[in-house]
């Protein structure tokens, strides 16, 4: 695996560095924890508008293929959405 | 292990290995064949401008708004990590050039899979379960020539289109949260981006991504529409294949595509 990615793509930064730039860098706390918070309320809106969706759809092989895109559009948006909310209120007062 | 879960280990592996080398062989004279039959499909360009209607012009509302969050999310997250060195004044910069190189083709293509090929997919599978596609051939119309090449020339040309809309929106967004919420310099944003994003290298590399995953989308889409089994599961099962599979792609791809484009600058 190392000698196939090394032989495209080398750029050759310390390894060392590498993870402990990572290590120093990345808290636990408002990091991790927020992406964790994020993943969660994006679990539970993507969640129910997939299960509503199906609900409300037509029972037709036409009104499920819509609701199968009305699905996958309106849970990409909630998410993109629901993202910058979360991320305006988690990040903006960490002052980083 | 007993020999008779082995026999059956190796069964399974060796009939996916089959399946999945005889659907790529199928899939690959499939892409032959559309090629073949575009010409008598691009001769009656209705059929085409109809498609990119469907394909683009109804996925231009995700794409838009998708592009001004991922934009409005960069500026925060871009402003905060380029300020811990001191390089606030470079959001410019690092929007333009994450979403012209990377984000714009990639998020777009990801999105145009998830919207207009699981459509074309479903709608492709829904004719042939209702027997339109075999009512076709019977009136000696090719479905190739008058659904699939329509179909499939539809969203080549939509897909670069959107990710460029794409690009334009989230631009738009991070100069909204940059320089209207964080308070960036007006000046610095612009100048910075437009020293540092040239035509050559980054814009014509970004059209060309998102020509070939426009290319790859609406071939997987078409394909598996056109594969799929005849009843409802079957419909169901390929839309899904289409997504996984056209986001699979999109994401290989766009890694070989930028070791390959960007490796000689010497600025990745």
């Amino acid at each position: 695996m190392d000698l196939w990615v090394g032989m495209f793509v080398t750029i050759g930064l310390d390894s060392g560095s590498f993870w402990g730039n990572m290590q120093g860098g990345i808290d636990f706390w408002p990091d991790i924890t927020n992406g964790i918070i994020k993943s969660i309320v994006f679990g539970v809106a993507v969640s129910l508008i997939a299960v509503f969706e199906g609900y409300d759809a037509k029972p037709t092989a036409e009104g499920v293929s819509t609701a199968t895109t009305r699905t996958v559009v309106g849970a990409s948006l909630a998410i993109l959405a629901l993202d910058f909310v979360l991320t305006v209120f988690m990040f903006r007062g960490a002052a980083s | 292990m007993p020999a008779d879960t082995i026999a059956f280990v190796l069964r399974r592996v060796g009939r996916a290995t089959q399946n999945s080398i005889s659907r790529l062989g199928f899939a690959a004279r499939f892409f032959a064949l559309v090629l073949y039959h575009s010409p008598a499909a691009l001769r009656r360009v209705q059929l085409t401008l109809r498609e990119v209607y469907f394909s683009g012009v109804l996925s231009l509302v995700i794409i838009c708004v998708s592009g001004l969050f991922v934009g409005m999310v960069l500026g925060l997250q871009g402003y905060d990590s380029l300020n811990k060195y001191g390089a606030g004044d470079s959001l410019g910069i690092f929007v333009g050039l994450s979403l012209v190189r990377e984000l714009g083709p990639v998020v777009a293509g990801l999105l145009f899979a998830s919207r207009a090929g699981s459509a074309i997919t479903a709608e492709i599978g829904l004719m042939k379960t209702t027997e339109q596609i075999a009512a076709m051939e019977m009136m000696a119309v090719d479905p190739l020539a008058r659904v699939i090449a329509p179909r499939f020339w539809g969203g080549v040309l939509s897909m670069p289109l959107l990710a460029a809309m794409f690009s334009v929106m989230g631009v738009f967004g991070a100069y909204i949260v940059g320089v209207r919420l964080i308070g960036v310099d007006n000046g610095t944003f612009w100048g910075n981006m437009q020293a540092g994003i040239e035509f050559w290298p980054d814009v014509t590399n970004g059209i060309i991504k998102s020509t070939v995953f426009g290319i790859a989308v609406s071939l997987i889409a078409v394909f598996e529409g056109y594969d799929a089994n005849p009843t409802a599961e079957g419909v169901s099962a390929a839309t899904t294949r289409t997504v996984v599979g056209g986001s699979l792609a999109i994401l290989a791809l766009d890694f070989v595509l930028t070791v390959f484009m960007f490796r000689g600058l010497g600025t990745v």
